[in-house]
């Protein structure tokens, strides 16, 4: 696989503080990957110093086979980006957004395709500062998209939408993957990196402290699964049988048991309660979430 | 279809002064103070002075504000306009996304003085025209090449 995004020992210092420290990173083509942190992690730092807005302290940096430092004409037309926070075109409707936009690049997509790619066709002539917020960050994506990148930045794209509209914007984001295009999106949503990524990397404090794929990030598909049900009346946790007893991690209105192998634990536990015959009607059991993970990967050692 | 960038920096620039003039078209404020006002003046200026007559060639005051009210004018489509616009956009993030794309900032300078060049001239033939019509003065003859280097 070739690698479109290649980053050793990143590092960008302010003042005394290391805003990034010292990151490496690798992207394949055609690879959504997603850049996950909380607020002030450094996310908008790398993604920035990537698209060549800002200057780097120290570090290796190759972004489609350049410095994005010195990026120039030809490296901007295979590059496109939805930033953090831009405004719409002033005076213009959405098509002549696009209209104006694609006129920068050498070969531009077809402007009324992309505009139906981000489902905006009933929108195509409503002036641009008109359209709701999630309308125009979706606009914000066709811009990006207009001139037919091979690798698209997407910084905190559904940042303040509502549930229906951050569902169509992942939509947007999954064609993107179908158009074979490299996506780098940060966010700070575990659900949206666990449903649209490949590979996620989880920076805090300007370190990268886990990388994987959605199922394995941070030794998640080896994580304890917790099963909790509530017992009858009568029935108190000291009832288990006692290979289930060893597993009892509290006692909270529900019993929660922590185990490895919940199978065959939750299969001793339904022969014990068919033994009394009780039922345990509010049984469930969990992996641990990527929330789960995110919270203790990015947890403050205090 | 080939696009403006790949035709060279100067179709680049009339295609980003297109559009730049059609946001600016569409600015009701813009389009108040740079295209109503100086009119208004005009209307306003003549209706009550326009028959005094000002300094030694006896000019006709009508005739007289002519430049200076075009000037305003021009004034509000270069200066004002500019730094209200290029701050909103710089505000909103609009310049940013733009130098994600291939496109020079030379461009964008460049579209912008188009833009307020076009506009400019539209000012001073208007108030040229609405002299002429209103006041029949063959001193606006002089005017104009003032006006033209304003301009």
């Amino acid at each position: 696989m070739e690698a479109v995004v290649s980053v050793r020992g990143l590092r960008k210092r302010y003042g005394a503080v290391d805003a990034v420290a010292g990151i490496d990173l690798e992207i394949d083509r055609g690879e959504i990957f997603a850049f996950l942190g909380p607020n002030g992690a450094g996310k908008t730092t790398t993604v920035e110093i990537l698209e060549g807005f800002r200057t780097r302290t120290a570090g290796e940096v190759s972004v489609l086979g350049m410095d994005p430092a010195h990026g120039d004409g030809p490296w901007r037309d295979r590059v496109g980006a939805v930033l953090q926070e831009s405004n719409a075109e002033p005076g213009l409707t959405v098509r002549e957004s696009l209209q104006l936009y694609s006129g920068y690049y050498r070969a531009p997509r077809d402007i009324d395709e992309t505009i139906a790619l981000v489902g905006l066709g009933e929108k195509a002539d409503t002036l641009a500062p008109q359209l709701s917020g999630g309308q125009r960050r979706r606009l914000d994506v066709a811009l990006a998209l207009i001139g037919d990148p091979e690798l698209i930045f997407l910084d905190e794209p559904t940042t303040g939408f509502d549930p229906s509209a951050r569902r169509t914007a992942w939509h947007v984001i999954e064609g993107l993957r179908e158009l074979g295009k490299t996506v780098f999106l940060t966010t700070h949503y575990m659900d949206e990196a666990e449903e649209l990524a490949d590979r996620i990397a989880v920076i805090a404090d300007g370190r990268i402290v886990a990388e994987g794929t959605p199922g394995t990030l941070g030794g998640r598909n080896s994580m304890a699964s917790t099963i909790r049900f509530t017992l009858p009346q009568g029935t108190g946790a000291d009832d288990l049988p006692a290979e289930l007893r060893a597993l009892v991690a509290g006692v909270d209105g529900r019993v929660t048991l922590m185990t490895e192998t919940p199978l065959a634990h939750v299969g001793s536990l339904a022969e014990w309660a068919r033994g009394r015959g009780i039922d345990l009607p509010d049984l469930d059991v969990r992996r641990p979430t990527l929330e789960d993970v995110y919270l203790e990967l990015t947890a403050d050692p205090a | 279809m080939t696009t403006a960038a790949a035709r060279g920096p100067v179709a680049l620039v009339v295609h980003q002064a297109r559009f730049d003039l059609r946001g600016f078209l569409r600015n009701r404020q813009a389009r108040f103070f740079t295209l109503a006002l100086p009119l208004l003046f005009m209307v306003i200026f003549n209706g009550v002075f326009g028959d005094n007559v000002v300094g030694p060639g006896s000019t006709k005051a009508s005739a007289y504000y002519v430049p200076g009210i075009a000037a305003l004018g021009v004034i509000a489509a270069s200066f004002v306009n500019l730094v209200i616009s290029i701050t909103a956009q710089r505000e909103g993030g609009i310049l940013k996304r733009r130098r994600v794309t291939p496109v020079p900032a030379g461009v964008l300078v460049g579209g912008r003085t188009l833009t307020a060049i076009g506009v400019s001239l539209v000012v001073v033939i208007t108030c040229d025209w609405a002299c002429c019509a209103n006041a029949l003065e063959p001193e606006v003859s002089i005017a104009r090449p003032m006006m033209a280097l304003t301009t």
